[in-house]
């Protein structure tokens, strides 16, 4: 047998002990003629009664309490006295912060407006390494530096050149014409690299006539002894 | 709680704020743990910030309510605010708190090495830790308001009208908890029943 339907929040309020004496007397009369309710009634004492049984909270221990204890009065000590340790410096890791930001901010502001135009980077870098060494890509700033110190006023002028001529053609014909000259410039390094060698054999050779000439004389002087 | 005991709080009385400590500790600690449904570390946090905080402000103490029905409230909205400042971050590391949970019910659970106790029927434990782990599965599944609810008038026996004003709600809002509650519970654990 079902429990009335109409008597749901009587019910519940019985269970959890919430009824008024009065009410309470009106439902128990209502409770010994309907076998469903008290059936009901009794599922739900024995649903919270598990609940109560199983759901057991955690006393803490004295240690513990005394632990908690002791920490909420030292923090209300502290709030009173003030005497929060007041931090020396606070504002110096946002300030650094701030900073950080706007300097890569700036990096790459900078990055951005002079990444299109390679004409534009090109003399910079090269205002930045070697006088007249305009019209390099940026990777061989370096390198273009030595190589104009190196070669002399000659290179450097046209270097400067080419970057005056770069400076009104497209962006690919800028590539070509950086990549011919840098073809030209591992050229005239492989010739360097010839002639150095070639001074290397020559100063062995010369080295050798010597020693040469050396034992010929110690020869005769030996033979003249 | 005395109007004295109050004004010795207020003067911050060592011994006075000794005696309110040891006086309702247990009982902050328990609510705190309902209210972070199980979590002991969360539960230990709570107590100590609320308990400070009803020190604090003892001042707004009027006596319209009792002493523990209004440390109680002070409790839930020291929980409330806790949540909010968690906020996003809570639910980003929430997987983290659900294993320490599960690890923690495991070990209260079927997991957990059984006492041997020869006076006791092994299957009868087992039975005992099955029934319990349901009751805490079942009422974890319940919605926070709906738990808490239960929680409080069934563990912590206060009465509907008392829970009204800790939650700051009307009674009527409290039964309707309540009762949804109960019912999803009594459907819940029906294979105990």
């Amino acid at each position: 047998m079902a429990a009335c339907t109409r008597h749901n929040e009587t019910l519940l309020l019985d269970v959890y002990g919430e009824l008024s004496p009065r009410a309470q007397a009106h439902w128990q009369r209502h409770l010994d003629e309907c076998a469903g309710c008290r059936r009901e009634k009794e599922r739900l004492i024995a649903v919270i009664r598990n609940a109560k049984e199983e759901f057991l909270v955690p006393v803490l221990g004295p240690v513990e309490a005394q632990h908690l204890s002791a920490q909420v009065q030292r923090r209300l000590r502290m709030c009173i006295n003030d005497v929060r340790p007041k931090r020396a410096g606070w504002w110096l890791a946002p300030a650094l912060a701030a900073c950080m930001v706007l300097a890569v901010a700036g990096w790459f502001g900078l990055q951005e407006k002079a990444g299109p135009d390679v004409s534009a980077v090109n003399t910079r870098s090269a205002s930045d390494t070697a006088p007249g060494n305009a019209g390099r890509v940026p990777d061989g700033a370096a390198f273009d530096s030595r190589r104009v110190a190196d070669a002399g006023p000659a290179d450097a002028g046209r270097a400067s050149d080419t970057a005056v001529v770069n400076a009104g053609r497209d962006p690919e014909e800028q590539i070509i014409n950086n990549d011919e000259e840098l073809l030209e410039n591992m050229g005239m390094l492989e010739e360097m690299d010839s002639l150095d060698q070639l001074a290397r054999l020559l100063d062995e050779q010369g080295r050798e006539t010597s020693r040469l000439e050396r034992g010929a004389d110690e020869e005769y002087v030996r033979s003249l002894v | 709680m005395q109007e004295h005991d109050i004004a010795k709080i207020r003067a911050h009385d060592r011994d006075a704020l000794d005696d309110l400590f040891s006086r309702y500790m247990q009982k902050v600690y328990a609510i705190s743990f309902h209210l972070c449904a199980g979590d002991r570390e969360q539960a230990r946090d709570l107590a100590q910030e609320a308990l400070l905080k009803a020190v604090r402000t003892i001042d707004s103490f009027r006596g319209a309510a009792a002493f523990s029905t209004w440390l109680y409230r002070i409790i839930y909205t020291t929980y409330l605010d806790s949540r909010k400042q968690a906020g996003r971050w809570a639910a980003v590391f929430s997987f983290l708190r659900r294993a320490r949970l599960h690890d923690e019910a495991g070990g209260d659970g079927a997991d957990e090495t059984p006492d041997w106790d020869a006076k006791k029927n092994p299957l009868a434990m087992l039975r005992e830790n099955q029934l319990g782990m349901d009751v805490r599965k079942a009422l974890q599944g319940l919605p926070d308001k709906q738990r808490i609810v239960f929680q409080l008038k069934v563990l912590e026996d206060m009465s509907i009208k008392e829970i009204a004003h800790v939650l700051s709600c009307a009674e009527g809002t409290v039964k309707s908890h309540l009762f949804r509650a109960t019912r999803q519970l009594q459907k819940d654990l029906r294979d105990w029943a």
